[in-house]
Order: C-alpha cells, then sequence, then structure tokens
C-alpha cells in the first residue's frame, strides 16, 4: 500500500538556476570530480558491495562519456548522472533477481509520528547498513538519496521516475521504519522478526 | 496546505532546509508540537546522515573514471544548422537500420572449422554491442589483472607485434566449443577495433604454433596461432595490413 499525494496548493518554485541551458557544458573531468563521490556513496548503499558500487560508477560515466553531449540542460548533470546509476542498478538487480517485489505493509514498519516520542535510537554505520538492507529497496533508494544530501526531494523524485507526492510519502514512512528497525536492533541484540527479513539486498 | 502536507514536505526538507516552501515552514511557526517534531526528526535524520556510508572512496577509481573519456567517439565541435541537423538525424537513422540489418548478417563464410566460426560469431556480437562486456579498463595490463582475478582464460603477458601496447575496451568471458574462452577488445585507428580470443588448454589440430595463420570471412580479417597451452584468434574489420601490422608481420 502506498499513499500517493494530489497536492491542493501550489508546491514552492523551483530556485532559479545559476547556468543556463546555453552555457558550455561542464568538462568530464570536472564532472568526475563533482560527483563521483557522491554516486559511490549511493552506490555502496544500494548494493552493500564496493566492487559492484565501482562497476555502477564505472558504468555511469562510460554512459556519460558516450551520451553526456546529448544533455541540453547543463543543470541536470547530477540528476543525470544519479539516474544513470540508479538504473544500471536497477537492472543488475532485475538480473540478479535478488530482490522480490513485496508489497509495503506500514503496520509492520513504520510509526504514526504522534507515537516517535521515545529518544532516537543511536546510530552507527554498521547498525545503520543492516537496517538499510531490511528495506524494501522501493524505499531505500529515496532514503539514501535523502540522506545524502545531494539532491532534493524534487531532484529525487527526477532521478527515481516516480511523482513528488510518492517520494515525499516514501521518504516519511521509509525513516519511520528505519527508525523502527534501529529501534529493534538496539533493544534486541541484532534479531529481527521474519517480515522484516522479506527483501534483501544485493 | 494541510498540516499533513507540510508535515510530509518538512519532512522531506530536514537536511535540506532550503527546499521547504514557505507554506509549510509557516505551519512550523504558528504549530508548537509540529516544530518540536520536525526538530526531533531533524536531530535523527543528522545523525543518520553521519552514519550512512563513509567518504572514503577507492583508491585509483578517480584515475579510471578519467580513462574513460576516451571510451566515446569525439564530440561534434560545430552544431549544424537546424535544415542540416534534421537531415544528419534522417541520414543516422538510415546509418542504423543499415547497421543494424548488417549486424544480423553472419560473419562466418566458406568453409571455416566450428571453433573458429564459433569465436568469430562471439566477436562479431561484441563488436555490434549485441554483447555487453564483462570488464572494462583502457589498457591491456588491467585487463589482464582483471582476468588473472577472475581465473578466466587470460592472454600470455606477451602477444606478438605491437598488441600489448595498444589501447583496449575491456573484455568478455564467452563459451565457444565447449571451452571457456575471453575476447579482449582492442581499440585501433579510425573507430575500428580488434578482437582476440583467448582459450586455455583448447586442442584445436588446425593451429600452428606460434605462426599466425591468416584468413578472411565476408570484411573479416583473421589470424589464428598457439602459443604453449594457449590457442588465440585475432579478428578485425580493419584491413588487412592493419592486421599485419598488428602481428608484427610487416
Amino acid at each position: 500500500m502506498e499513499l500517493a499525494l494530489n497536492f491542493s496548493f501550489a508546491l514552492p518554485e523551483v530556485r532559479l538556476n545559476t547556468r543556463r541551458v546555453s552555457e558550455s557544458p561542464p568538462s568530464f573531468q570536472q564532472i568526475v570530480d563533482a560527483h563521483y563521490q557522491g554516486l559511490h556513496r549511493f552506490a555502496v548503499s544500494m548494493c552493500r558491495s564496493d566492487a559492484t558500487a565501482q562497476d555502477l560508477v564505472q558504468q555511469t560515466f562510460l554512459q556519460w562519456a558516450r551520451k553526456g553531449d546529448t544533455l541540453r540542460d547543463v543543470t541536470k548533470v547530477k540528476t543525470w548522472l544519479y539516474t544513470t546509476l540508479y538504473r544500471e542498478w536497477l537492472s543488475m538487480a532485475r538480473r540478479e533477481k535478488k530482490h522480490p517485489e513485496v508489497e509495503f505493509e506500514p503496520d509492520l514498519h513504520g510509526r504514526a509520528p504522534d507515537e516517535d516520542e521515545d529518544a532516537p535510537p543511536r546510530v552507527d554505520s554498521a547498525t545503520l547498513q543492516v537496517a538499510l538492507d531490511q528495506l524494501d529497496p522501493n524505499y531505500r533508494a529515496p532514503l539514501v538519496l535523502f540522506y545524502l544530501k545531494e539532491l532534493s526531494y524534487r531532484d529525487i523524485a527526477e532521478t527515481l521516475g516516480i511523482p513528488i507526492g510518492t517520494v515525499m510519502s516514501r521518504l516519511s514512512r521509509a525513516k519511520d521504519s528505519l527508525r523502527a528497525i534501529l529501534s529493534r536492533v538496539e533493544h534486541s541484540s541484532n534479531i529481527l522478526p521474519a517480515h522484516f527479513q522479506t527483501t534483501a539486498s544485493l | 496546505m494541510t498540516r499533513e502536507e507540510a508535515r510530509l514536505e518538512l519532512d522531506a526538507t530536514t537536511l535540506r532546509p532550503q527546499d521547504a516552501s514557505a507554506e509549510a515552514r509557516a505551519h512550523v511557526e504558528r504549530d508548537a508540537d509540529l516544530a518540536a517534531w520536525v526538530q526531533q526528526r531533524t536531530a535523527f535524520d543528522e545523525s543518520v546522515a553521519e552514519a550512512l556510508v563513509p567518504d572514503a572512496v577507492p583508491e585509483g577509481l578517480r584515475e579510471r573514471l578519467l580513462a574513460l573519456e576516451h571510451a566515446h567517439l569525439p564530440a561534434r565541435t560545430r552544431k549544424p544548422v537546424r535544415w542540416m541537423r534534421r537531415g544528419l538525424m534522417s541520414a543516422a537513422a538510415a546509418v542504423a537500420c543499415f547497421w543494424l540489418g548488417w549486424a544480423m548478417i553472419d560473419p562466418v563464410s566458406g568453409e571455416m572449422p566450428p571453433w573458429q566460426a564459433e569465436s568469430l560469431r562471439a566477436i562479431s556480437r561484441v563488436e555490434h554491442g549485441l554483447a555487453k562486456l564483462d570488464e572494462r579498463a583502457p589498457t591491456y595490463e588491467e585487463v589482464r589483472q582483471f582476468l588473472i582475478a577472475s581465473g578466466a582464460p587470460c592472454p600470455g603477458k606477451r602477444l606478438p607485434g605491437c598488441l600489448c601496447s595498444q589501447p583496449t575496451f575491456g573484455c568478455k568471458r564467452v563459451k565457444v566449443a565447449g571451452y571457456p574462452a575471453t575476447i579482449v577488445c582492442f581499440k585501433l585507428e579510425g573507430r575500428k577495433e580488434a578482437h582476440l580470443i583467448v582459450f586455455d588448454n583448447a586442442t584445436f589440430p588446425d593451429v600452428l604454433e606460434k605462426l599466425p595463420k591468416l584468413r578472411t570471412s565476408h570484411n573479416w580479417h583473421l589470424a589464428t596461432w598457439s602459443e604453449g597451452a594457449k590457442t588465440y584468434m585475432l579478428a578485425t574489420t580493419a584491413d588487412e595490413g592493419e592486421l599485419k601490422r598488428l602481428l608484427g608481420l610487416v
């Protein structure tokens, strides 16, 4: 079950881009230097394998080397790169067939905000990755992009090819779920109920 | 904007508050409960963001990425005028159709030993992009390192002529006539490619030790030879002179 929102109000104006379509594009090296670290972090968070993550990043920049000159709006370079990496990951995941499609069950994963008054669970890198691995990839992808802080929620929507309202609802539910999983991990020494293990990461 | 809509938007902008709309921010200013919730949520999000993934990047990744710049065709330096662009697109579409049709043609002609025919078909698929490379690497040595690490058939450290010094696209592992084999793709001048397929411990009777045997098949020029336990076939659509140059025969 997924909440797709129809907003009855005007969404905030898109910020003015400082670069124009007609501006000359940055060099390949400038683009690599500006984005490869963020892309690598995204890839590692999604596939949990450094070797695979490097392959994904290389494949992404190879695509850029071949097709980047077709991108007319230079302000979209970052979104283009993240979109490409995400698609590469998706196609790899489909080939591997390692993450079955599952219906998201908010009652099992999340909690309403009003109930969320306990002290936040402690977070360390290892525990966080264990918790992220429990999330369905449809929720993990926007969540990881959100925590990387590289993209706005609008850009995340564009990158993942889903409506803005869906990004917002997925982020909210995924955060609730992540928090719940982290609390459980903290309190039960890493023993998770079976329904959290319905998804697997690459 | 309802409170719930504002909550969702604020939740999506805790780490980038500049992305939140004025309407959503106004909700926070007049709703103390919502403000407290956002504050708590932000603290949690910041702790998660800090723990997400270490910023360390693998050594050498940047250099490998920068090397990819040369793995594509040179960009156009001048933009054609609109009518020319349309014409060029039509021509490109026609060329693409022609190319696709051509790619479907079997590259094998005449009587050819089965292993060579199968090898050439595998090479043709790689050249036409119908089979994706397993690993991309700009130099022969990097390709070899990958193949040694992966345990796939790997060509020798030394090859005839100037093959070892040619830039590479990467490699593809295949199975030919029941034998595992590896195709290494070399980049040539004039957008041409050469492909070396190598077998380990294969027993093909029609190859000669260290003596490349040349032949043609449609527009392909081939050379086969063996060295120790390794059997090689080099194939290219470049002319025969180029094949001989690669093998050091001229």
